[in-house]
C-alpha cells in the first residue's frame, strides 16, 4: 500500500514538473547575423537563380547552444538567441572572406529534454553542417 | 538508535538518492529529439546572414534590399532511441516558396532556426521515466524565421490592381458592351430609406 502511494505521488510530481517548467518559455536558435558574407542554405544562391562556385575547402562545423533552467522554472526565462556561435565557428573555419559565400547544406537542430527529480531542463540547438568555404582572398572588412 | 547507526543509515539513504538523481539525469538527458532542417526544394536563395548575392554576383546587404515580408514556419521533429533515430526530416521548402511568392519577394535573409520545447504536445514525453524507454518518442518544436526581401535593382512591381489578378482584368476587358460606365448612363437617384422610429415613452413628456 505504501509503495502504491509513493508511486502515485511520484507520478503526480513527474506530471507536474513539465507543467511547471512549461512556463519557462525559452528558445535557442542559430543565426549568422554577425557575418557580412552570405551564408547560404538551399540549392539557389543568387537572386533570380543560380549557384555560386563552391570552395575547395569543406569543413563540418559543430556548434551547440544550450539553455538550462533549474528549479521550478516558474520565472520565464529570457529568449536566448544563438547569435554569435555560428558566426564564430564560420570565422574560425575561414569564412570571413569577401567575394565568396559560405554554403550550408543542412542544419541539425536538436533538443535535449533533461528532467531529473531536481527538475532540471536543458534545451540545446546543434548545428552540424557541411560548409564549403570559398577560396578567395581574405578580407578583414568581411568580418564582424 | 545510536548516533553512529543513524549516521550510517542517513548516508546510505543520501547516497541512494544521489545515485538515483545521477542515473535519472544521465538517462533522461537524451530525451527530446534531434532533427535535420533542409531547404532542398527552395526556389529562392536563403541566407543566414543579412547579405545576399545579387543577380550579377555581387554581395548586397540590407541597404540594397527591400524587406517585403516575414517568413515564418514551424513544425515538429520526432525521434526515438534516446534521440539517436530520427523519425522525420524537416524541410521548409514548401512554406518558404509559398510565402516568398505571396509576398512578391526574391530571397530570404536573416534566416534562423530555433528549437523550442513547448508544453502541450509534450506532456507525455514529460514523464521522465518514460524517456528511459528507447521506444518512447521524443519531439522538438523547430521554428524557422527570416526576412523576405527584394533587390532594389529588380524591376518594380506592377501597379496594384485592387485585388484583381490578370485573369480578372482580361475577363473585364472582354465583357460585352452593355456594361455602361457611370458617364453614359443616367444618374441614379438614391432613395433615402428612413427607418420608422419607434415611439419612446419620453417623447410626450414635454406635452
Amino acid at each position: 500500500m505504501r509503495t502504491v502511494r509513493r508511486a502515485t505521488i511520484l507520478l503526480f510530481i513527474s506530471t507536474m514538473i513539465p507543467f511547471i517548467n512549461g512556463c519557462s518559455a525559452y528558445q535557442v536558435g542559430p543565426n549568422a547575423s554577425g557575418l557580412k558574407v552570405p551564408v547560404l542554405v538551399g540549392p539557389v544562391h543568387k537572386i533570380g537563380g543560380g549557384q555560386v562556385r563552391l570552395g575547395a575547402k569543406k569543413m563540418t562545423i559543430n556548434g551547440e547552444a544550450c539553455h538550462m533552467s533549474t528549479g521550478s522554472g516558474a520565472n520565464p526565462q529570457p529568449r536566448v538567441e544563438w547569435s554569435d556561435s555560428l558566426a564564430i565557428g564560420l570565422r574560425e573555419a575561414g569564412a570571413g572572406v569577401s567575394g565568396g559565400a559560405v554554403t550550408v547544406n543542412e542544419i541539425t537542430a536538436g533538443s535535449i529534454y533533461h528532467i531529473s527529480l531536481a527538475a532540471m531542463e536543458k534545451t540545446c540547438v546543434l548545428v552540424t553542417s557541411d560548409v564549403w568555404i570559398p577560396d578567395t582572398i581574405p578580407a578583414k572588412e568581411a568580418q564582424q | 538508535m545510536t548516533k553512529a547507526k543513524w549516521f550510517v543509515s542517513f548516508s546510505e539513504s543520501a547516497s541512494r538518492i544521489v545515485c538515483a538523481l545521477v542515473v535519472t539525469g544521465v538517462v533522461t538527458g537524451c530525451g527530446g529529439s534531434r532533427t535535420k532542417v533542409h531547404l532542398d526544394n527552395a526556389r529562392y536563395p536563403v541566407s543566414m546572414s543579412p547579405v545576399m548575392i545579387d543577380r550579377d554576383g555581387t554581395h548586397v546587404n540590407s541597404s540594397g534590399l527591400v524587406t517585403v515580408g516575414k517568413f515564418q514556419a514551424s513544425t515538429r521533429g520526432w525521434s526515438i532511441g534516446w534521440t539517436a533515430i530520427p523519425l522525420n526530416t524537416i524541410d521548409f521548402s514548401t512554406e518558404l516558396n509559398q510565402q516568398v511568392e505571396s509576398a512578391k519577394g526574391e530571397a530570404v535573409i536573416n534566416f534562423k532556426v530555433m528549437a523550442a520545447h513547448p508544453l502541450a504536445p509534450d506532456v507525455f514525453p514529460g514523464y521522465f521515466f518514460l524517456h528511459w524507454l528507447p521506444i518512447w518518442p521524443g519531439s522538438v518544436a523547430v521554428e524557422a524565421q527570416g526576412d523576405i526581401v527584394r533587390s532594389m535593382k529588380s524591376p518594380a512591381l506592377p501597379v496594384a490592381t485592387s485585388g484583381l489578378d490578370q485573369q480578372d482584368m482580361e475577363k473585364g476587358m472582354n465583357k460585352p458592351a452593355e456594361s455602361k460606365t457611370s458617364l453614359d448612363s443616367e444618374p441614379k437617384v438614391k432613395k433615402k430609406r428612413h427607418r420608422k422610429r419607434e415611439q419612446r415613452p419620453w417623447d410626450n413628456w414635454d406635452n
